[in-house]
């Protein structure tokens, strides 16, 4: 079956579904589908081998039911055969009635409502398929590889009882993956496009190995204490994904659950040099939230350094008189984060840091002290000490505790003059999609303190 | 499930040399109130089977929620098509000694279920709780939830394993945040979690956990910053829990030391060569692996590849003596594992994981432990928690302390947090609490793995006591 086949498929069981329950819904009922599948092929590797290779094919689906303001939800996996999808959920159907005869109201109610319809699908014309396992491996085999390729087609689809529906389909892959040299110091690389590219990949993986033998140098004692530090694309894009922890949340900050509250009232800024915009365009993930709302192409979220907004789910603008909604998903997060660019050319990196510490990725980021936007994590992968402009060797992992406010503001020196895009490789529950596209950046001085 | 899993199992006529059949089917409802106010009423269920074939001494995983005949020909088909694809990359050759026969029937102990409760007494008790959470209009928000999951697992194997298990596994979770200025305190109950039915949701019990919430936070809105220095610590069970789970739990997966982990999860600071002779923490240490205590999250008689769950000790008298692996690590580690092949669900191949990791009771009471401090600290809940990918280097945070001075305890403190090293700090422990003061504590959410996967666990602890420990209070 091709992939067109299997998504045509997907797309006319939702289709059907759907109308089977709309069609058996009471007047006073509305409801809102969302669906979310893949068929992927995952292969966990190791020592450049092969471990757990598995193939999972597989489709959630969400219902958000309403009826007399209350609002109950309920989800299911489907099995792909719709008649019997469609007597298990409206089995849950019945349960929901019954449930909302007895319960209280449910408060600030987001209503479905027919405004636009969409449809995308991003497919190959012949998929990738099981062939990549031995074309992944086969260029590692002169290294120490381990990671995960992920592999096949995800979607995304919503439906409301009055007729609007929404559809995003990509067939994609990714390999991230880290190499390790005999001492157990590590680079980390991501290869990831739609069709596989043997020839690209072999140079992904030249490039990553060359990377590593920076790794051979002498290891660095570093001491804790404040030092300059450049953070690559992928560990500011470490931090960009722990403000995603509630920080650009509306509902977060009204219950004092926000790390950027001191932004949000107008007490701290960022640098001047700071923006960052929920982009679209980047093609990574649907417009359309679980509401079943679209996004505008570009949203500023940061300008020069000021707040411009907070992410105002609809929900949440119902709760609150003061809010004005931005159409954000539930959860109040950057979907397509884009941060934007500085001065910093690529080849003048090390010498801008002069002294310090080039950090290539970091690791476990969390809030030590959430109001005060204050994260500690740790240092991972490529990262070395640099001596007026020249790199001296690898470091041993250090912790960093530093303030938001420190890094993006007041100590942040210069971001690069190019970004890189950053794809979201979660698979909790399923492949997930979506990513963002970030600089580096130069920041006079962070602490490390372990 | 069993008598038709069997019967597909057998029309496959499959030519790998075992084939497995984990049916798994979970049913979980979830209740949050805020403010007195109903915000989610919510329900999930999820069938599915996962198709794990060994061939060329590979075992290879197909997952589909299609639970038809047809559909389970399917994934074993897609199954043995990766076997073709991955011939001559296996990293370890397997055998069926990894997959034992299992016979067996096991479910948690419960005594209510949900329409014995009754629906609406439950959301009645979370709006009452976020009622006695109200102790002042400083108080910005107020969160009660609860959710429980009932999980039914069958397995059938080519080589006559047969056994099912049910578990049903609850959560609740209850928080204050309070608001003065720029500070911003929240206090909760935690993680409270078990394994048992919906009288885990004690009127009584939440009730009295509220009013105390409330109250201790706005203790913090008053409190002063956690001092920066080196002292004794003392931790309840409400931190302690995931100390163990991120120090000695992830520390201890053959998995991970084997390297499988190293690209997300992490590497580990213990070596293979360290079990049997590495003195991990104090001789008042010992850490069991457990999953035979009643009501603990992590409690099975199987774990997902057929092995019997046994009470092991994986550090006794301070001394690492084995390891978190199941029996596929244990053949390429050669070191001693546990029953801990445990995967997330059907769509996920089972891998290394906690169960129930205990530390056993010593002989301490509170007040033995309280009076033997000159100058320290008492941290209770965990708030924020960090650690290195090789599991050495830590810090974390805790929603609420008291100072110890001079054997007794004093004031109220904010924002504490602490750092350390892991067998620093464990060669610290200078006093282990006895069964008084022993709770059981877990978490839904252990994250790990590619593709990811999160896993239920159980920790219990009683209450221990470290010297010399770095700790310190929130930003200037």
């Amino acid at each position: 079956m091709t992939s067109q086949e299997w998504v045509k498929n997907k797309k006319q069981a939702f289709a059907e579904l759907s109308e089977n329950l709309f069609s058996a819904l009471k007047s006073d009922e509305q409801v809102t589908l969302s669906v979310s599948g893949e068929d992927s092929l995952y292969c966990r590797f190791s020592q450049s081998k092969v471990r757990q290779p598995s193939r999972v094919d597989q489709v959630a689906l969400g219902m958000s039911f309403i009826v007399n303001n209350c609002e109950l939800k309920k989800s299911m996996v489907l099995s792909g055969d719709v008649d019997k999808d469609t007597r298990k959920l409206m089995s849950l159907v019945e349960s929901a009635r019954k449930e909302a005869a007895i319960l209280p109201e449910t408060p600030f109610i987001v209503e479905p409502k027919n405004l636009a319809s969409s449809d995308e699908d991003v497919l190959l014309a012949e998929s990738n398929g099981e062939r990549l396992l031995p074309e992944m491996v086969k260029p590692l085999q002169s290294v120490d590889a381990a990671g995960l390729l992920a592999d096949g087609i995800v979607f995304r689809g919503n439906q409301n009882s009055l007729g609007q529906k929404h559809w995003f389909s990509n067939e994609s892959f990714y390999v991230d993956y880290s190499l390790y040299s005999s001492k157990q110091k590590a680079v980390k690389a991501c290869y990831a496009d739609t069709k596989w590219d043997q020839a690209a990949f072999e140079a992904n993986v030249s490039d990553a190995t060359n990377q590593l033998s920076h790794m051979r140098l002498p290891t660095q004692e570093v001491k804790r204490g404040n030092y300059k530090t450049y953070l690559a694309p992928a560990a500011v894009n470490e931090l960009l994904g722990l403000l995603n922890w509630g920080g650009w949340s509306a509902q977060a900050f009204k219950t004092g659950r926000s790390s950027l509250k001191e932004l949000a009232e107008g007490n701290r800024k960022f640098s001047q040099k700071m923006n960052i915009t929920e982009d679209f365009s980047l093609g990574l993930s649907p417009k359309f939230n679980s509401f079943g709302e679209v996004a505008d192409d570009k949203l500023s979220v940061i300008d020069q350094g000021e707040l411009k907004t907070l992410l105002v789910s609809s929900k949440t603008a119902e709760e609150y008189s003061d809010l004005e909604g931005n159409r954000a998903s539930a959860g109040e997060g950057l979907r397509s984060a884009v941060m934007g660019t500085g001065s910093l050319d690529r080849a003048d990196i090390l010498s801008a840091l002069g002294t310090g510490l080039y950090v290539s990725n970091l690791h476990y980021l969390n809030y030590s002290d959430l109001p005060k936007a204050r994260v500690t994590g740790m240092t991972r992968f490529a990262c070395f000490w640099v001596e007026n402009g020249e790199i001296k060797g690898p470091i041993k992992d250090l912790r960093f505790d530093e303030t938001v406010y420190n890094i993006f503001g007041d100590k942040l020196v210069d971001l690069t003059s190019f970004a890189e895009t950053q794809p979201v490789i979660g698979t909790y529950e399923q492949r997930a999609i979506g990513g963002s596209r970030v600089p580096g950046i130069l920041v006079d001085e962070m602490a490390y303190t372990l | 499930m069993k008598t038709e899993l069997k019967e597909m199992l057998a029309s496959l006529n499959s030519p790998a040399e075992w084939v497995g059949l984990r049916h798994v089917a979970e049913d979980s409802r979830s209740f949050q109130v805020r403010d007195e106010r109903v915000e989610a009423v919510n329900q999930g269920i999820s069938e599915g089977v996962m198709v794990e074939v060994l061939v060329d001494g590979q075992f290879h995983y197909s997952a589909t929620a299609d639970v038809s005949k047809d559909g389970i020909a399917r994934a074993h088909n897609r199954a043995m098509a990766l076997a073709e694809f991955s011939k001559g990359w296996s990293l370890a050759k397997f055998s069926l000694d990894q997959r034992p026969k299992a016979v067996g029937s096991y479910a948690s102990k419960t005594s209510q279920t949900l329409d014995q409760l009754g629906m609406q007494e439950l959301i009645a008790l979370l709006v009452d709780s976020t009622k006695a959470m109200k102790t002042s209009d400083e108080i910005v928000s107020r969160v009660a939830y609860a959710q429980n999951a009932v999980t039914n697992m069958t397995y059938v194997s080519s080589n006559g394993s047969e056994f099912d298990q049910t578990f049903s596994h609850n959560f609740s979770h209850l928080s204050a945040t309070a608001q003065r200025g720029s500070d911003v305190q929240t206090r909760t109950n935690g993680m409270d979690v078990s394994q048992s039915g919906y009288e885990f949701f004690d009127r009584e019990h939440m009730t009295a956990e509220s009013v105390r919430i409330g109250e201790q936070v706005l203790e913090l809105l008053d409190a002063e910053n956690c001092p920066e220095d080196t002292r004794d610590l003392l931790l309840a069970p409400s931190q302690l829990y995931l100390q163990i789970h991120e120090s000695i739990g992830h520390p201890l997966e053959l998995d991970r030391i084997l390297g499988d982990e190293r690209n997300y999860a992490g590497w580990s600071f213990i070596g293979l060569e360290d079990f049997g002779k590495l003195q991990y923490g104090s001789d008042l240490l010992n850490v069991t692996f457990d999953p035979t205590v009643s009501g603990e999250l992590a409690s099975y008689m199987f774990d997902d590849t057929g092995v019997k769950a046994e009470k092991e000790y994986l550090i006794k008298d301070g001394k690492l003596l084995r390891g978190l692996g199941s029996l596929e690590s244990q053949s390429r580690a050669n070191v001693p594992g546990v029953a801990c092949a445990r995967s997330t669900s059907w769509n996920r191949p089972a891998l290394d994981r906690m169960a129930n990791i205990n530390i056993e009771a010593g002989t301490s009471s509170m007040s033995d432990m309280i009076s033997s401090v000159e100058k320290g600290v008492f941290m209770d809940t965990n708030k924020s928690w960090s650690i290195d990918d090789y599991r050495n280097k830590f810090q974390f945070g805790c929603e609420y302390a008291k100072l110890i001075e001079n054997g007794e305890i004093t004031k109220t403190v904010k924002n504490p947090n602490y750092r350390g090293v892991c067998t620093p700090f464990w060669s610290n422990l200078k006093m282990v609490g006895n069964g008084d003061n022993f709770e059981v504590w877990g978490s839904f959410f252990c994250g790990k793995a590619e593709p990811n996967q999160v896993i239920r666990v159980g920790h219990a602890t009683p209450h221990c006591l470290f010297s010399d420990i770095e700790v310190f209070g929130g930003a200037r």
